[in-house]
């Protein structure tokens, strides 16, 4: 699924100030129905104070938000039963179990089916657990609230680090499930700083860095080909010398009998061409697509000189 | 929402301490009769009176009420209070119901409700308790209670004594509830809505030594039922004190939803 251009989630200049300490500056954001978004930012970026904006959980000192056309936090009680959300550190009642747990809101929200509480609770591996939930690990924790976010079968799914403390085999299971909502239609939000668990499924991204949105976009759109290409070339000698005080070469690494070189897009041919001329045989010229990671430390490292790359930065 | 509350309330073990704490507080006080200890008062004449053949259901039951109201079953009620808001905040549940189920009034309604219900409960309990054990230990033949302050035998009737004392015992307690929805809300620990909710009691007895300001302070209203052993009973001063009671309780409760209308859940 892809986003359809209906917006879902929408924040308008979204502001929160704690005392002295401005933690979300002019936050304005789109995620469209069908999206995966991915909402980026090292710890403390002000990726949960966000989102907690967004459940009606911490009121904005400026701005709004709109979740399915509802303003949040006035009316969102009148969609909150379409909505599916994991919070950071979920919190259940410790002195229940997690059946029990799941049972109480399946109650409130008027779901009387007990099959439909068990079905959850299989998906989530959880079934059959007698212990109290404060028993349980961290990973059982996080999949629990995701039983607790599926439970109503919802339209959108707001994640805050649903894959925090799982092993990787938890958070293999998180992002199939994931993305088999997604596939029936479910927009979901999710927030990381875990970058290489959220570039193989998101659809969209945002950066948030120090409490302002910086990048937003799709990741097709961000993680562009260009800027570093593999080479593969004999005799070393001659490589190092076109490479050396080379003005269209930034920088390059050596890697065995491989080059990792530094260079514009649009003078690769021209490289090629000076190794060719300089007596190289070049076996490979392979330009490396940049990751998540990649483009997420070069737009928020303090010393950034790569911001003017092909990406829609704000 | 109501019964989830209360379901919720009832699989806390620190509930029922406080059920079993009341029943401590009967158990203790038979104890005390039981032991021999000196249970003679001397009246102004001189003479004694030996109470001991005097002691049976009706005595332990009232006398449950003076000793628990002024210390121990306050502190019962502002634990259960703790245990119904704050335990939320600081367990974080909070913010998973108001996610799920959205609504904070209808949250705060639910939550309030239920801590009137149980404070009823506990008060109700600690009556069933103390007339059962005091009539298994003693009896129940002569109704009479000795008011510690006049401690002569008096006759005293079910409908026109003890019924009343509970009924305005419930009516003090329910405003110490409501003092401690106030500090709940605004606590980040069980601990601190007991300490705050126990001290504003303490600090405002205090206060009440002053005169003037005495009739404006919900504490100088706290000791009512134990009225409801005189002879005559002043109803009209029970009343008035119920009325004082009650509206300090509708501000308490009101400001509480206020601050919870507008707070922050961080956690």
């Amino acid at each position: 699924m892809y986003g359809t251009g209906e917006p879902v989630i929408q924040t308008f200049g979204l502001t929160k100030n704690f005392k002295s300490k401005l933690a979300v500056e002019n936050l304005s954001l789109t995620v469209y129905k069908g999206d995966i978004y991915a909402f980026l930012g090292q710890n403390g970026a002000g990726k949960s104070t966000t989102i907690k904006m967004l459940l009606g959980l911490l009121y904005p000192t400026q701005g709004y938000a709109k979740i399915l056309n509802a303003k949040v936090p006035g009316e969102l009680s009148k969609v909150l039963p379409k909505i599916g959300v994991v919070t950071e550190s979920p919190a259940f009642y410790p002195y229940l179990t997690g059946e029990e747990n799941l049972r109480i809101y399946a109650k409130l929200l008027g779901i009387r089916s007990e099959k439909r509480v068990k079905d959850t609770l299989s998906k989530v591996n959880l079934l059959g657990v007698k212990q109290k939930f404060s028993e349980y690990s961290q990973g059982m924790r996080q999949r629990l609230a995701l039983a607790l976010a599926l439970l109503n079968d919802p339209e959108v799914l707001i994640l805050d680090e649903p894959t925090n403390g799982l092993d990787p085999q938890g958070m293999y299971e998180i992002k199939s499930i994931i993305k088999d909502l997604n596939r029936e239609g479910v927009t979901i939000f999710l927030s990381s700083h875990i970058l290489s668990e959220v570039q193989e499924m998101a659809t969209r991204v945002g950066v948030i860095h120090r409490g302002k949105l910086i990048a937003e976009g799709s990741v097709n759109e961000l993680l562009t080909f260009g800027d570093r290409v593999t080479l593969m070339a004999s005799p070393k000698e001659l490589v190092l010398n076109v490479l050396k005080d080379n003005s269209i070469v930034k920088g390059f690494t050596e890697d065995g009998d491989k080059f990792l070189v530094y260079v514009d897009k649009e003078n690769i041919s021209k490289l090629n061409r000076e190794l060719v001329n300089a007596g190289v045989d070049v076996f490979a010229l392979i330009p490396v697509r940049s990751t998540l990671e990649d483009f997420f430390i070069s737009i928020t490292g303090e010393n950034n000189h790569v911001v003017d790359r092909t990406l829609q930065t704000l | 929402m109501l019964s989830i509350e209360l379901y919720k309330l009832f699989r806390q073990k620190q509930v029922y301490y406080t059920f079993l704490g009341s029943i401590l507080l009967v158990v203790v006080l038979i104890i005390v009769a039981k032991s021999g200890a000196n249970l003679e008062f001397q009246l102004q004449t001189g003479s004694t009176i030996d109470l001991r053949p005097l002691i049976n259901a009706y005595f332990v039951m009232g006398f449950t009420l003076t000793i628990g109201m002024p210390f121990l079953l306050p502190l019962f009620v502002a634990l259960n209070t703790s245990n119904i808001f704050t335990r939320e905040f600081t367990e974080g549940t909070i913010k998973t119901y108001l996610v799920r189920i959205g609504g904070r009034k209808r949250i705060f309604i639910a939550k309030v409700t239920v801590n009137l219900v149980i404070t009823f409960l506990l008060l109700l309990f600690t009556g069933i308790v103390s007339f059962s054990l005091g009539a298994l230990f003693f009896g129940t033949e002569a109704k009479t209670f000795i008011s510690p302050l006049l401690p002569i035998p008096i006759p005293f009737t079910w409908e026109d004594n003890f019924l009343p004392a509970y009924f305005y015992s419930c009516i003090c307690l329910i405003t110490i509830a409501s003092l401690s929805v106030l500090w709940s809300v605004t606590s980040n620990s069980t601990g601190e809505t007991l300490l705050k909710s126990l001290s504003t009691v303490i600090l405002l007895n205090v206060l009440s030594n002053i005169q003037r300001i005495r009739p404006f302070l919900f504490t100088s209203y706290l000791d009512i039922w134990s009225k409801a052993w005189s002879d005559p009973i002043p109803w009209a001063e029970l009343n008035r004190a119920s009325v004082i009671l009650l509206l300090y309780s509708l501000g308490f409760v009101i400001l509480a939803y206020l601050i919870f209308a507008k707070k922050d859940i961080a956690c």
